[in-house]
């Protein structure tokens, strides 16, 4: 395809160092108003340094239009549909940006004595005591950064609680739909993980769970799932499932990736899990910022409680007359310890507190029953025309708030790989979903349309599917070597990889 | 996301930085996880002015991967050196020291970390990055691994988080890196771009044998680093570093002057230092609090040995007229504590 660039793809990329000039700088500091001594009389000459970090030198309004630049050449949730299945990448309404930045919050020192931090105190319980009642689950705790760190601070929840016990065990069983991340925790908290296989229908396969709980008998610590899961669709053997782990004497691990679906009207803690991670990125209100920061809050049952890491927030009730107290509990004595600094995202934690009491408990649940709606209806678009013929929905039933389609017949019948299509979608204006996830369908396509896109989103973006369909079965090329209108095309992430340059050169 | 990695490794005199961690303490229990998958080694020796928070990070997660972890106390305010060299042998995969350490005291990182090199540990580093315009980077001291909290980076206090960790290493260490790193590449036209590179080391490609199981970081974070980093520019960045230390200094040597308060120690400092008090530490906090001055951080919680000393930390912000506030704002309460204890 020949076709003239585009501005942006006529602009050469430079970095900031490339746009530096010596001399040239931003921030005017103040002077030092004190009696100043030679640097070497404070601090040893051998421990100082003899060159200042060679960083960028370069005027403001230079820096604000190169930053500036770098945010036009990003496709984000602001330009356009982006239903990249298992991320739930939906509008985050505006208020909660500007709670989060009113000085009380964005100005607390983290270690503020809690008798001057109340306020923050309270807003972190009220959160916590929130995802509680959405998770059917009792204790919460905030430290968990993200969902992978929730995971990790689970298996060690789950070692601890099996310690107490006088037990080890060293297996942690998944499905073969896992997020990748199920796996890597398991290893980073020194288990071994067992796969379970899926059903035709895309649950979990129950001879094979039986037969991974008879071979692993005493081994099994934990079952990680998702439900519903990364094929968009709810377990109905989830009580039975439950029962032969409890059996076991296993936990029940609740990856709260896909809880964007079923807020207020399922509830893990209801179905039998003892730990669920709360992606506050996804279902609460967090923008993504090209990959955080979020927050993976956990909610765990009774028995889980004493092992929560410390300090948790908690509420004391006032006496004489006096309102409710909130403080740091670090009197934790069987607590697995901490999960990182301080009392975790806080910012975060603002953000999902407003989201939570602007949509109200109504508001949540019409919420995950929208995203659910859009999900089915973008999925009965996609079943017609080409679309149903070459994108065939991998398991057929009713889903949740995503699906997966497998690109195999489109393969097979054009020559165009899924990539092939994700990229071409970039041409109309869409971002893609998300690619060759889950592993066991073959050229998989994961659909997440969320409940904050309009029918005239989901229309346009079938419709799209459709056309490029339609024109790869005369010009298949034009799929092959898409996208054109981006700032850049395909990039050779294997040189990326082989021969990695991962800082500028200076 | 690249000219992010570019300044951090300016920082720290490392050549392979990430996109960035959650935040410090779980950065360092990262590398821990790094340094036993690069040595196959299980103990670590760590150094008792390491952060508490990120002590006690490492020991949460040294529990799941199986690890062991020997401390070591501090002298005048300043790694044991003798203690920290008996401690590492061929059994440690990595030692863990951090400068400026939690009292504040600039460690002789290179002359700590013989010990670590002669037994093939990781040095790993943990650093006050508003510091680096003036200190001697870690990769110049010998560090394998350098990282710490970004927080001081043009980020938010918001109550601790969400803010970052950054982490450097050496390149040997380059397919061992938590975390995303961005790459340059070109397209299929030869225009410049630039990608995730060495997915290979994450969980989504690699499952249970990935190198972390990380997956949303705190990019935006990073990135307000990096704007920042570049509005301070070389030599802005620089003239900061003194512009601490000089007014850390005078108002060490003023709070020393005042009647009841001692330095804890007498190592060179960049930006925090710690003095004892001669009145209970809450209480003369309490007092100050009044005078709407937060003083500082009392260290008995995670330093028993040190119930009666306060951590106290100038930044920017702090002007000679808060300094001499805070000296007076000491002195009072101390006094007023002393004379309700006579009476």
């Amino acid at each position: 395809m020949a076709l003239t660039q585009t501005p942006m793809q006529a602009e050469t990329a430079q970095t900031i160092y490339e746009k530096s000039k010596p001399g040239r700088r931003a921030a005017a500091l103040p002077a030092a108003e004190v009696p100043e001594k030679p640097l070497a009389e404070l601090i040893p000459e051998s421990l100082l340094r003899s060159e200042p970090p060679r960083l960028p030198e370069i005027a403001e309004p230079e820096i604000v239009r190169h930053y500036n630049r770098l945010s036009r050449r990003n496709f984000d949730l602001d330009s356009g549909f982006y239903p990249l299945g298992s991320c739930t990448m939906k509008h985050n309404p505006r208020l909660n940006e500007r709670v989060a930045a009113l000085p009380g919050h964005a100005r607390l020192h983290p270690a503020q004595d809690p008798r001057r931090a109340q306020g923050a105190l309270e807003l972190m319980w009220l959160l916590q005591d929130s995802l509680g009642e959405i998770c059917g689950l009792p204790h919460v705790s905030l430290q968990p950064s993200a969902g992978s760190h929730g995971e990790l601070a689970g298996l060690l929840l789950t070692r601890a609680y099996h310690a107490d016990r006088g037990e080890e065990r060293t297996k942690v069983l998944a499905p073969d739909t896992s997020h990748g991340t199920n796996p890597a925790s398991v290893t980073m908290a020194g288990y071994e993980v067992v796969k379970v296989a899926t059903d035709e229908v895309g649950g979990v396969e129950m001879d094979d769970l039986r037969a991974k709980l008879a071979e692993n008998a005493g081994e099994v610590a934990c079952l990680m799932l998702t439900n519903p899961n990364t094929l968009g669709v709810f377990d109905e053997n989830i009580a039975e499932i439950a029962s032969l782990i409890h059996e076991e004497g296993g936990t029940l691990y609740y990856d709260g990736a896909n809880l964007n679906a079923v807020m207020g009207h399922s509830r893990p803690g209801d179905m039998g899990f003892d730990i669920v991670h709360v992606n506050l990125h996804k279902s609460f209100s967090q923008p993504h910022g090209g990959g955080g920061p979020g927050a993976g809050p956990i909610a765990v049952s009774d028995r889980i409680e004493p092992f929560l890491p410390r300090p948790q927030v908690v509420r004391r009730e006032g006496a004489n007359g006096h309102g409710p107290s909130f403080d740091l509990d670090y009197e934790r004595p069987k607590s697995i310890g901490r999960l990182r600094g301080f009392q975790g995202n806080f910012g975060v934690f603002v953000r999902s507190l407003a989201y939570v009491l602007s949509l109200g408990a109504d508001g949540l649940a019409e919420a995950s029953e929208t995203a659910v709606l859009n999900a089915n209806y973008l999925k009965a678009r996609l079943a017609e025309g080409r679309a149903g013929e070459r994108l065939p929905i991998a398991f057929d039933r009713h889903c949740m708030h995503e699906f997966v389609l497998s690109g195999k017949p489109m393969k097979r019948d054009l020559g165009l790989a899924t990539l092939d299509l994700a990229k071409r979608l970039l041409d109309f204006g869409f971002h893609p979903p998300t690619v060759y996830f889950p592993l066991l369908v073959e050229e998989a396509l994961m659909v997440e349309p969320t409940e904050t896109e309009t029918k005239e989103s989901l229309d346009a973006f079938a419709a799209a599917i459709e056309k490029i369909l339609a024109e790869a079965e005369t010009q298949p090329d034009l799929a092959r070597n898409a996208p054109y209108t981006t700032p850049v095309r395909r990039l050779d992430e294997v040189k990326a990889t082989r021969r990695p340059v991962v800082r500028q050169q200076l | 996301m690249f000219e992010f990695q570019t300044a951090m490794s300016e920082l720290t005199g490392l050549p392979v930085s990430n996109a960035g961690l959650y935040e410090g303490p779980s950065s360092v229990a990262s590398a821990g996880y790094l340094a036993m998958g690069a040595t196959k080694r299980r103990r670590f020796v760590v150094s008792r002015g390491v952060h508490p928070h990120s002590r006690e990070t490492l020991a949460t997660y040294a529990v799941g991967y199986g690890a062991e972890i020997v401390e070591v106390g501090l002298e005048g305010g300043l790694t044991d050196a003798a203690a920290l060299a008996a401690a590492v042998d061929g059994e440690t995969a990595a030692v863990f020291l951090q400068s400026p350490n939690f009292l504040g005291a600039v460690e002789d990182v290179e002359a700590l970390g013989a010990a670590a090199k002669e037994h093939g540990a990781l040095l790993v580093v943990a650093c006050d990055p508003m510091t680096l315009g003036i200190l001697r980077s870690p990769g110049e001291c010998g560090a394998d691994i350098a990282l710490g909290e970004g927080q001081p980076l043009g980020n938010r206090l918001d109550f601790g988080g969400p803010s970052f960790g950054f982490f450097c290493a050496t390149e040997a260490q380059i397919r061992r890196m938590p975390g995303r790193i961005a790459g340059e590449t070109e397209d299929v036209d030869g225009r410049r771009g630039f990608v995730l590179a060495l997915q290979t080391r994450e969980q989504h490609i690699r499952r249970e044998k990935a190198t972390n199981n990380i997956c949303t970081a705190q990019a935006l974070n990073a990135l307000g680093a990096m704007v920042h980093l570049a509005w301070l520019g070389r030599q802005g960045f620089r003239e900061l570093g003194e512009l601490l230390v000089q007014r850390t200094a005078y108002a060490r040597e003023r709070l020393a002057a005042v009647e009841g308060v001692e330095m804890l120690h007498e190592a060179p400092v960049a930006r925090e230092f710690a003095v004892r008090l001669g009145a209970p530490v809450a209480k003369v906090l309490d007092r100050v609090a009044e005078r709407g001055i937060a003083a500082g951080y009392p260290l008995g919680r995670e330093y028993p040995e040190f119930e009666d000393a306060l951590l106290v930390a100038i930044t920017e912000r702090r002007t000679k007229a808060q300094i001499d506030a805070l000296a007076d704002a000491l002195g009072a309460a101390i006094a007023a504590e002393r004379a309700e204890v006579t009476a």
